[in-house]
């Protein structure tokens, strides 16, 4: 059984869906994406793109571990972990960035 | 299993109780309230009793206006009661005649009643929201704004000119979504 110490991300399933993000009853999540084109699609103005995740992180300093992110992923791309969040000496050294 | 409600007029909402917990229903399981401001210009208080903890239940609710009215206390009749009419009081400002005074998870002297529908989240104002931004934004654009739940549409609080917001309009409008301008 996986303990509930920390929340880990799953980068190639996150979508940058801002799913978590916006449900997080803390606010403790951040994350910043840009979108692009996919490549091989059809240029134009019409081009399918695709979002890139460039930063994802957790404030484990307001987290509440209540797994509501883990809950609503609908990528499966956060998941619960064993290992404890890095300790820090002030509260904004808490501010993970997750990979 | 399904708990029997009564509903009970406020004012003979002591004696329901006692009634309740005569006829057998001694044992307390909880007591609480529920803001209904957009049904009902009042705060909702439910206790629910059993005759033992397996049983089914027996739901008495009542229905206090908002403006400062106040129940009897049953502390007298169950004495659990106390402390969840304590909450109740500092959450809902709901007041208990004949109860403990004392706020219970509030701080000495705290404004405002933090579960009651229209109560906003200053800080939740006055900081970002993470959220705001849409899926491949990497700074939140202006023009689709998103607004978290507990913060209201900037339209009724904040750069709001004129009349105060009613109540009802503040509740209505903390419950996150899209900003939707009202004309
Ligand atoms: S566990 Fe809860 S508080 Fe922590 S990041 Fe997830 S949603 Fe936010
Ligand atoms: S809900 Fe899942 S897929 Fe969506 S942004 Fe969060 S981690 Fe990524």
């Amino acid at each position: 059984m996986t303990g509930h110490r920390s929340i880990r991300l799953v980068y190639e399933n996150c979508t940058s869906c801002m799913i978590c993000v916006r449900e997080c009853p803390a606010w403790c999540i951040a994350l910043s994406s840009h979108s692009e084109p996919i490549p091989g699609s059809p240029p134009g103005p019409r081009q399918r793109t695709h979002n890139i995740l460039d930063a994802f992180s957790i404030d484990w300093s307001l987290c509440l571990y209540c797994g509501i992110c883990v809950e609503e992923c609908p990528f499966d791309a956060l998941a619960w972990s064993d290992e404890l969040p890095a300790p820090a000496a002030s509260a904004s050294g808490l501010v993970e960035e997750l990979t | 299993m399904a708990d029997e409600v009564r509903r009970v007029e406020a004012d003979g909402w002591h004696d329901a109780v006692a009634a309740a917990v005569a006829s057998g229903l001694a044992w307390f399981d909880w007591l609480g309230g529920v803001d209904e401001i957009g049904r009902a210009d009042a705060i909702r208080v439910t206790i629910r009793l059993a005759a033992s903890p397996d049983a089914d239940g027996v739901r008495l609710e009542t229905l206090v206006p908002r403006d400062g009215s106040a129940l009897a206390s049953v502390a007298d009749v169950v004495t659990g009661a106390a402390w969840h009419e304590r909450e109740v009081r500092d959450f809902f400002g709901v007041g208990f005649t004949g109860g403990d005074e004392r706020p219970l998870l509030l701080r000495e002297g705290a404004v405002g009643h933090p579960l009651r529908r229209d109560a906003v989240l200053a800080a939740r104002v006055v900081r970002p929201w993470p959220g705001a931004k849409e899926p491949g934004e990497t700074v939140a654009a202006g023009r689709r704004r998103m607004v978290p739940p507990g913060v209201p549409n900037p339209d009724v609080w904040g750069e709001r000119e004129g009349d105060p917001a009613s109540p009802e309009e503040v509740a209505a409008s903390v419950q996150g979504g899209r900003v939707r301008r009202r004309r």
